[in-house]
């Protein structure tokens, strides 16, 4: 195992009935780095991410963070741990105030509720979300909103890792860049290590240093954005979707 | 004093044919869920206050409670239509505690709603044709008891070929697995939940009906057949047919093996800590939906 | 904690206190509505300790007199049979109470049970108690024997007692706002709101549900003697379905993890069904509780967040005019 591999996952599998969503699926994370998954509906990208972050036990193999083994710990161990991540399908907190909503995450690392809340201003100033709406309740605010709260609370609780799920997934192309600014800006400034799954081409290949391909739970192939585009594997997997 | 075996099969026997009936109770209770997802907390005690319709019906009729079920069954869907479209409805997006507390509403109207007009007193009808035992060589078989087990068996094999047989099962069963692709194939999924309530409720009627020929209607009926249905479909799961006759069964001989064996105050129990063992033991799918 | 949130919390307990005392006063003694108001002060006392359950952690939890009849029983059997203090008696309820809360709520959070099932689970636990005390205590109605003074907490009128449950009021008043702005309460309310989101910012859902649970079942079980007087008799039927599934209607028609709102309907709803038992008991039974059961349905079709913005809205309101009036 590499020093620069902050995530490794080793061997990982995960059936649901008949269905194989994972297949000995080996990659790893380096430092630093904004990875991107990318594959086919249903090639295992979220269930790979559930694997990891404690959602689902996998069938078999390991999860490595920092060196430590963490399969099958529970989903708030892993989020102590410092891996965090943000929703495909959106999962706000209605009835609480987007401020509240990302206390709720910074109180992760601090019992003060004071300091939490401080934090949690800090970090919706830093991704740009508008002071004017802190107030606001999760049942109120717009999509693009929920995407920045989203991501504000998981950065809240300060983690090492970040996966983000399809995070641009319903998004017009000038919230698209909005989104990519930040995720660059957490991943200089605040040196989050990130996991990038998604869809959008344009996007991912964007931000993305590396890119790993999944394909029916199999780990396809990987390597530069370039790299992804040129090969014909990738491309016969993905027949059919909008050329980069 | 160990009870003779004549006892025990007689027991074993009673609580067979009782579970045939607890299965049919289950069934509109099964459907709702399966269909809508919704747990209809007041399932039980449309069970409940049925009984004292049937009461009052058969009473008046003059008749065995069987009979009654001519009325109660449609109008136990057309109730249930009602209530679906004034409670279910307006709630289907709504957080899951909201819908809970509403259906713990309507529990609530249809108890009270007994206790204003029966003031909680236990009652039985005085005119039942079947109410009788007949004797075999080793056990006697109860003639209301078994004729409600065949005409529960009856019903729920007619609602199984509905389900499998005809257009509007498969409609039922679209809408039950996925019913966005179900209403993008042209289902009026509006009108499947509207059908399905109305079906579970009307199914709550006939089991009155059927209750109503050897048994007693009383306020505390609407918790012990609310519970008791949980049990068998927490045991049985969502399944089929099958599954939910199995459970029923056990669950009928196990009520009824309590009662005669050890007493029938703790028989009354049996359906509430059977209900809490369940939920500790059963494996996590069914609960996965929430 | 600086003292802009102190204030926050304690001056409305305050509040409810001094103007609580008044009443007594107001009504001239007449022991009638001094114990309609110290069965009012009880009642918002239930329904603000299911708050904590319900309002917060988002669980609907029906089995309020389990706990109620459970910690209540003790205190008062106590009492009765060994001459305890209920100044122990009390405590002690509120130990039993927590321990049975602990003792069904560890597997249940363990195995993930919620919404429905939840509920259903807590029904049964009332039903269950409800048979089992039918065989231990037996089909009777027990009276209290009159005994006197503060070392029984009985006097021969109601004030006192009445006092006494203002400061609990009050104290449990403050225990939820407390709660509301603690790491606790964001917690449980963010497990309300969704609980998969939650565990995945590092919230351990289960610890934290069980601490609601038991938070809430140690309040109830020490209230339980007081309820117990107030209704002046005990039996199997303190252990009540209906009763709890009146306390989850008062938390959610006042709104869920509103202070105001939920103290709020326990005295507008206690008052209403007093006055309409008054007028219509003997005809109708059961009538007034067919309306909440009605009103419950409502307010969760029309207006899921109940009374919470009337109230917090006039609560406001007297916030600034108390701090206003405090600074001249």
């Amino acid at each position: 195992m590499s020093d620069a591999a902050l995530l490794e996952v080793v061997n990982l599998s995960k059936r649901f009935g008949g269905i194989i969503a994972l297949n000995n699926v080996s990659l790893k994370i380096n430092k630093g780095e904004i990875l991107g998954i990318i594959g086919p509906n249903g090639a295992g990208k979220t269930t790979l991410v559930n694997c990891v972050t404690g959602i689902y036990r996998p069938d078999s193999g390991r999860v490595f963070f920092l060196g430590e083994d963490i399969t099958g710990k529970p989903p708030h161990l892993v989020a102590v741990k410092g891996i965090a991540r943000t929703w495909q399908k959106i999962r706000p907190f209605y009835n609480m105030t987007v401020i509240e909503a990302v206390t709720a995450g910074a109180l992760l690392r601090t019992k003060d509720v004071l300091k939490a809340r401080n934090k949690a201003e800090e970090v919706l100033e830093f991704i740009g979300f508008p002071k004017s709406k802190f107030e606001m309740l999760g049942k109120n605010i717009a999509l693009i909103e929920h995407k920045l709260v989203d991501l504000a609370r998981a950065v809240a609780t300060e983690p090492k890792l970040l996966f983000l799920d399809e995070v641009v997934a319903g998004l017009r192309p000038n919230e698209v860049d909005i989104i990519a600014d930040v995720i660059k800006k957490i991943n200089k400034e605040m040196r989050v290590t990130l996991g990038v799954i998604e869809h959008v081409m344009r996007f991912v290949m964007n931000v993305s240093d590396r890119i790993v391909v999944l394909h029916e739970g199999r780990l396809l192939t990987q390597g530069t954005p370039a790299e992804v585009a040129r090969d014909p594997l990738v491309i016969e997997a993905y027949l059919g979707t909008k050329p980069v | 004093m160990i009870p003779s075996l004549n006892l025990i099969l007689q027991s074993i026997l009673d609580g067979v044919f009782l579970g045939f009936l607890y299965s049919l109770m289950a069934l509109g209770l099964s459907l709702v869920f399966g269909v809508m997802g919704i747990i209809n907390f007041a399932h039980g005690d449309f069970i409940m206050l049925g009984s004292y319709l049937v009461w009052i019906l058969a009473n008046n009729m003059r008749s065995d409670p069987s009979l009654t079920s001519i009325v109660t069954v449609p109008l136990f869907f057309v109730i249930g239509a009602a209530v679906y479209t004034a409670v279910i409805r307006p709630v289907l997006g709504k957080e899951p505690l909201i819908q809970i507390a509403v259906t713990v509403g309507v529990g609530y109207v249809l108890q009270n709603l007994a206790l204003m007009m029966f003031r909680a007193e236990p009652r039985a009808v005085q005119t039942t044709y079947l109410n009788f035992y007949v004797g075999l060589s080793v056990v006697s078989v109860h003639v209301a008891k078994l004729v409600s087990a065949f005409l529960s068996l009856l019903i729920i094999l007619g609602v199984h070929y509905l389900l499998t047989k005809t257009w509007v099962g498969l409609a039922i069963r679209a809408t039950a697995y996925d019913r966005e692709i179900a209403s993008l194939m042209g289902i009026n999924v509006g009108k499947i939940f509207l059908l399905v309530f109305g079906l579970g409720i009307a199914l709550t009627g006939l089991a009155s009906s059927l209750w109503m020929t050897f048994g007693k209607a009383d306020p505390y009926l609407g918790s012990s057949f609310g519970l008791l249905t949980w049990v068998i479909i927490a045991l049985g799961g969502l399944g089929g047919v099958s599954g939910l006759l199995a459970s029923s069964i056990i669950v009928g001989v196990i009520q009824s093996l309590t009662m005669t064996l050890i007493s029938p105050t703790v028989s009354l129990a049996i359906p509430y800590i059977a209900f809490i063992i369940v939920l500790w033991f059963r494996p996590q799918g069914l609960f996965g939906k929430g | 904690m600086d003292s802009r949130t102190l204030s926050s919390i304690g001056l409305p307990a305050l509040l409810v206190i001094l103007v609580g005392m008044a009443v007594p006063f107001l009504v001239g003694f007449n022991q009638y509505y001094v114990l309609l108001a110290l069965q009012s002060v009880v009642m918002a006392s239930i329904a603000l300790a299911w708050n904590i359950i319900g309002g917060y952690a988002g669980q609907l939890d029906l089995a309020s007199f389990a706990y109620i009849g459970l910690g209540g029983i003790l205190a008062t059997m106590l009492m009765m049979n060994y001459n305890v203090t209920p100044w122990l008696g009390m405590f002690l309820g509120a130990g039993i109470s927590a321990t049975l809360a602990f003792v069904i709520g560890y597997p249940l959070f363990r195995f993930g049970i919620k919404g429905v099932w939840y509920a259903l689970s807590t029904a049964a636990l009332v039903v269950i108690l409800h048979e089992v005390s039918i065989m231990v205590l037996g089909p009777f109605d027990y009276y209290i024997p009159f005994v006197e003074g503060w070392y029984y907490l009985r006097f021969r009128t109601w004030e006192n007692l009445y006092y006494f449950s203002l400061v609990v009021l009050a104290s449990i008043i403050s225990l939820n706002l407390y709660i509301s702005r603690s790491k606790i309460g964001y917690y449980l309310k963010a497990i309300r709101e969704d609980e998969v989101a939650a565990e995945a910012v590092g919230i351990d859902i289960r610890k934290y549900k069980l601490l609601a649970l038991v938070i809430y079942a140690s309040i109830l079980g020490f209230i339980g003697y007081i309820y117990i007087v107030s209704q002046r008799t005990f039996s199997y039927n303190t252990f009540s379905g209906p009763q709890s599934v009146y306390v989850a209607i008062i938390g959610i028609v006042g709104g869920l993890g509103s202070v105001s709102g939920v103290f709020t309907a326990a005295l507008v709803l206690k008052i209403v069904e007093e006055y309409l038992r008054g007028y219509l008991g003997g005809v109708l039974p059961g009538l007034h509780l067919l309306l909440f059961g009605v009103l419950l349905i409502a307010v969760g079709i029309l207006r899921p967040e109940g009374l919470s913005t009337l109230t917090d809205t006039l609560a406001r309101k007297i916030k600034t005019r108390v701090r206003g009036g405090a600074r001249e």
